[in-house]
């Protein structure tokens, strides 16, 4: 049975290269260049050329101008339909003034071919179910966010300002003091040598634009067309991001999954839990190291604190110290990082005194070598090759040392255990240790070892949600075949 | 008698020495460095595309370069950084030059001074500037989103960068035509995460190839253009520039102890399946 | 005293375990001012640990030139190379010209590729010693890792020209199909310990159990 089972994943694997291989093979047509439009000239007739039809812009006529969603209140957006036979030519600028009276910025220029609503998810999410996120189809946007965006430099210097028909243009949007006047760009810091910059310029970043006036052209071949409503726009900052909505249901769902399975634990406490058998291994390795009168090296990986594998390997150290103070054998661990240095102490030291040993704790089994990779590697290294320990341990994040380390250990005849999520060192773990936890076993080790009932539940609450997403993987699979993706929108990262 | 001096030498081999392993990788490197082979190079789809846009800009556009690498990673990635420099150098971009890793920025001053000797107009602050390290990590992403100047307020050799020529149109990451960066670690998740995604800017990555294959997710998902990954990467990249250097003369070694690597354990594997059929064969004959 | 040991460590991770949470998906200013004001934090707290590091550097290697353990010489070394780089970083600067530049150019560089290189003789050991098909599965894991070892140079391109793509495919394939599982799996147990640790059930990083 289980040899056709092993047969029929290798055929379907099989099927699959022939399927995809065929697709390869069937490599798109390269896309020709258009004929290029002939664009011979004729000889210059003699009489004068006709006089060329005046240049005729259409402008939308559904423009609408808001506050940007979804930002910190320093952006506003304009909207309006692709208008029917619109130029590729036509660029659409777009003015803003602090008065409905101008003086006007120009402050962004955008091509009318470029730039649409559904390109910008972050801001404008919609609904997962309307087709594209819901987000309305052909429809042009433009985004202004931290103005002025004209030329000026970060002080409000004027350096060019564009001057169009119609409009005067002065440096009134740029940085102000606390009296609200525009910051003197002459003003030179003795000690710098550089632009006085006070506070408000730097709390200007971005910069709110509070209430603003937006003001549409579209130009092209040199005429410009003035859209006649100008708009009034509000900037606000939101205090929710709803282009990750579905991220925060997902999180909380989640969250009070973990969180229900571990109240359910403390109901009945007698949770299964495979074998892994590389936490079984733990006390093997102890064992032995205490049998020969050698030390054990713990390593808690190279990744700082912030990073959960290493929380994950300092549970397990105090659990694997707390055992190595009841075998009475002795611990090293070299530490890469300063503070979790000053953590693993703290663990190792409590995990003498829980295990009633405070006296056999020996504080310099705990210390730093250096924050540099491949010199701690090294470090390791000769450790390994001096101290010769008996059981090692190389638990949480590895970069490409992990290879250095593993094998110089495997040289010197050590039991070795190796815990990581380092997908791309998780190879030579394997090749080189006797027993290895593949990613998220890593994190349930400390379930494993101190089988305490609530942190069971939790992996049991984890379990859960692995089944919850092959159903769902399985199901939006199916459905995207048939050309249904309601359910691939609902799990879409929205921007 | 014969049949187990067979078994003898099948078992030495299965134990062989890990020196001998050693010393044959050393042949085998050493080797065609002085005797080059000359094998032909072809070029993947994931480097060519990240060429093809930085061809594709048009001149003087603002690319953002950020070294995240140190001595270790410099026989890989050192390579990448000098043909993807002289490419942006011959086209004529901006450059900026960013570094996250504190070891890093030497290795990139070495570069910039190479180039310099070749383009002797390629000047500091109007068609380059090297921005130098600034420690932080997401945080110095995020700021160079606000204003690149305010985050690095001097460049690396200590010269304002506020005046510079080359700030004055580019100085918020949204400015950035086009972004490669040389990962050694996860930096490069930083910058896609802080920095690309949210400013919608085109990146190509050149990464060492342990940890390329934790970027193909990003390329398939359509976060980075390309990749141009580890030594072989750098190889066709400076096939593509036409100036081969010192990735494509490391090429015939790699090729060399992949093949080396291949057949030892073509061999073991054959060796040990012998050796299994051999205990088979005297477990039957002693019943 | 009890209090500030046990309780008020839980309570701020779960504090500032939601904030950061909650932040996530607030888009206001305050967030990212508040995102800033704690990396702000950690690197003035990272600041302070590696005086703390150096001294447990130092404390380690000094006592084992005391006692001459075997071995101690390596100490010696370690102790010379850092009072002497400190003191000419700090006196003399760290130019190019200077003697820490130079160390920097001739001595670190050169020895962190040399480490780096090391990778080519253990992986080939590794590899020789531990790809052994033993099982089914074992011989289709050699089997792939074969045709990506000699599939992405050129002499296997030289060889077999569909090597290349037949790489690509499986680093394009299965292999991405496997490290997605190996992601998912692994965030999942991410947020189940950050449910652990912010909730406070899972106390073992603080130190002293429960």
């Amino acid at each position: 049975m289980g040899n056709t089972i092993k047969l029929t994943v290798i055929l379907a694997i099989l099927c699959t290269f022939a399927i995809s291989s065929g697709s390869f093979a069937q490599q798109p047509a390269e896309g020709t260049a258009p004929d290029a439009a002939a664009s011979t000239e004729a000889a210059a007739p003699v009489e004068a050329q006709p006089a060329a039809p005046p240049v005729e812009i259409k402008l939308p006529t559904d423009l609408f101008a808001g506050d940007l969603p979804n930002d910190d209140g320093s952006g506003v957006y304009l909207k309006w339909s692709v208008v029917p036979g619109e130029s590729a030519e036509t660029n659409y600028v777009i003015y803003l003034a602090e008065s409905p009276d101008g003086p006007w910025a120009e402050a962004l220029t955008q091509p009318a071919d470029a730039v649409f609503m559904e390109d910008h998810g972050k801001y404008f999410p919609g609904f997962f179910w309307f087709g594209k996120n819901g987000r309305e189809k052909q429809v042009h946007v433009a985004i202004i966010q931290n103005v002025p965006t004209g030329e000026y430099d970060k002080i409000g210097r004027q350096i060019h300002i564009p001057q169009p028909a119609g409009f005067t243009v002065k440096p009134n949007l740029g940085p102000k003091d606390d009296a609200g006047e525009p910051i003197d760009p002459d003003v030179i810091d003795v000690k710098t040598g550089l632009p006085k910059i006070t506070p408000i310029l730097a709390d200007i970043q971005p910069r709110k634009i509070g209430t603003m006036y937006i003001k549409f052209t579209a130009v092209r071949d040199g005429v410009t067309a003035i859209a006649p409503e100008i708009f009034q726009v509000d900037a606000k900052e939101q205090w929710f991001t709803t282009s990750k909505l579905n991220a925060f249901i997902f999180a909380i769902l989640f969250g009070t999954t973990i969180l229900l399975f571990i109240a359910r634990a403390r109901r009945d406490p007698n949770l299964f839990i495979r074998r892994i058998a590389g936490l079984n291994a733990v006390d093997e390795a102890i064992g032995r190291a205490t049998e020969m009168g050698k030390p054990i090296l713990y390593i808690n990986g190279l990744a700082g604190l912030g990073d959960l594998s290493t929380l994950a390997a300092l549970n397990i150290l105090g659990r694997v110290a707390g055992r190595v103070a009841n075998y009475e054998s002795s611990l090293t661990v070299p530490c890469r990082d300063p503070i979790v240095l000053t953590v693993a102490q703290e663990i190792v030291k409590s995990a003498y005194t829980d295990a009633g040993r405070p006296d056999a704790h020996n504080p310099d089994s705990v210390f730093f070598l250096t924050d540099d990779q491949f010199s701690y590697s090294a470090a390791v290294a000769g450790l390994m090759l001096r101290d010769k320990p008996a059981a090692n341990f190389f638990m949480g994040f590895y970069y490409a040392e992990s290879l250095i380390l593993a094998e110089t250990g495997a040289s010197t005849g050590a039991i070795q255990i190796a815990g990581t999520d380092a997908m791309t060192q998780l190879p030579f773990f394997i090749t080189t240790c006797d027993y290895t936890l593949i990613g998220e076993e890593l994190y349930a080790a400390s379930a494993y070892l101190s089988r305490e009932p609530l942190i069971l539940g939790s992996l049991k609450g984890q379990d859960m949600a692995k089944v919850f997403m092959m159903i769902v993987i399985l199901i939006g699979t199916v459905l995207v075949t048939f050309g249904i993706t309601f359910v691939k929108d609902l799990f879409t990262q929205l921007g | 008698m014969e049949a187990k001096q067979h078994a003898t030498f099948v078992e030495l081999f299965l134990k062989l020495d890990r020196r001998i392993i050693y010393t044959l990788v050393v042949l085998a490197v050493a080797v065609p460095l002085l005797i080059p082979i000359g094998l032909p190079i072809n070029v993947t789809p994931e480097v060519q595309s990240i060429y093809d846009k930085i061809e594709s800009l048009p001149e003087g556009s603002n690319i953002l370069l950020a070294a995240d690498f140190d001595p270790a990673s410099q026989p890989e990635l050192y390579p990448m950084l000098m043909a993807v420099m002289e490419h942006i150098v011959r086209k004529k971009h901006k450059l900026l030059i960013v570094v996250l890793w504190i070891n890093g920025p030497n290795l990139v001053a070495q570069a910039i001074d190479e180039l310099r000797k070749e383009y002797p107009d390629w000047k500091s602050g109007e068609d380059y500037a090297f921005l130098g390290f600034q420690v932080g990590g997401t945080i110095v992403i995020m700021s160079m989103g606000n204003d690149i100047s305010k985050t690095f307020p001097k460049d690396h050799y200590g010269n304002a960068t506020s005046p510079m020529p080359i700030i004055r149109n580019f100085n918020k990451l949204k400015d950035t035509d086009y972004m490669v960066m040389l990962e050694a670690g996860n930096s490069g998740d930083w910058w896609i995460v802080y920095g690309t995604e949210k400013f919608n800017i085109p990146v190509g990555a050149g990464v060492t190839a342990v940890i390329a294959p934790q970027y193909y997710p990003y390329l398939q998902a359509g976060q980075i253009n390309g990749i141009i990954g580890g030594l072989r990467g750098a190889a066709e990249y400076e096939k593509l520039i036409g100036k081969p250097g010192k990735a494509t003369s490391a090429m015939d070694s790699q090729s060399a102890v992949h093949a080396l690597i291949f057949f030892a354990i073509i061999l073991a594997n054959i060796f040990a399946m012998i050796l299994v059929v051999q205990k088979r064969r005297k477990a039957r004959e002693a019943k | 005293m009890q209090f500030l040991k046990k309780k008020f460590p839980v309570l701020l991770a779960f504090v500032l375990g939601m904030v950061m949470f909650i932040r996530e998906f607030v888009p206001a200013k305050i967030a990212q001012s508040l995102y800033e004001g704690f990396v702000n934090w950690s690197l003035v707290i990272t600041g302070f640990a590696a005086v703390f590091a150096i001294i447990s550097l130092l404390h380690y290697h000094v006592a084992k030139v005391r006692k001459k353990v075997p071995g101690y010489g390596f100490s010696v070394l370690t102790l010379v190379a850092y009072t002497q780089i400190l003191l000419l970083g700090l006196v003399l600067g760290k130019d190019i010209g200077t003697p820490t530049a130079w160390q920097y150019q001739f001595v670190f560089v050169p020895m962190q590729a040399t480490m780096f290189a090391t990778l080519a003789f253990f992986i080939a050991s590794a590899a020789f010693r531990a790809f052994r098909a033993r099982t089914w599965e074992a011989l289709a894991l050699l089997v792939a890792g074969l045709i990506v070892m000699i599939g992405r140079v050129p002499i296997g391109e030289a060889i077999l020209p569909k090597l290349g793509f037949l790489a690509e495919w499986i680093m394009n394939n299965p292999n991405m199909a496997a490290s997605r599982g190996v992601t998912l799996g692994v965030a999942l147990a991410q947020i189940a310990i950050s449910v652990r640790i912010i909730f406070g059930i899972e106390r073992t990083y603080m130190g002293g159990g429960d």
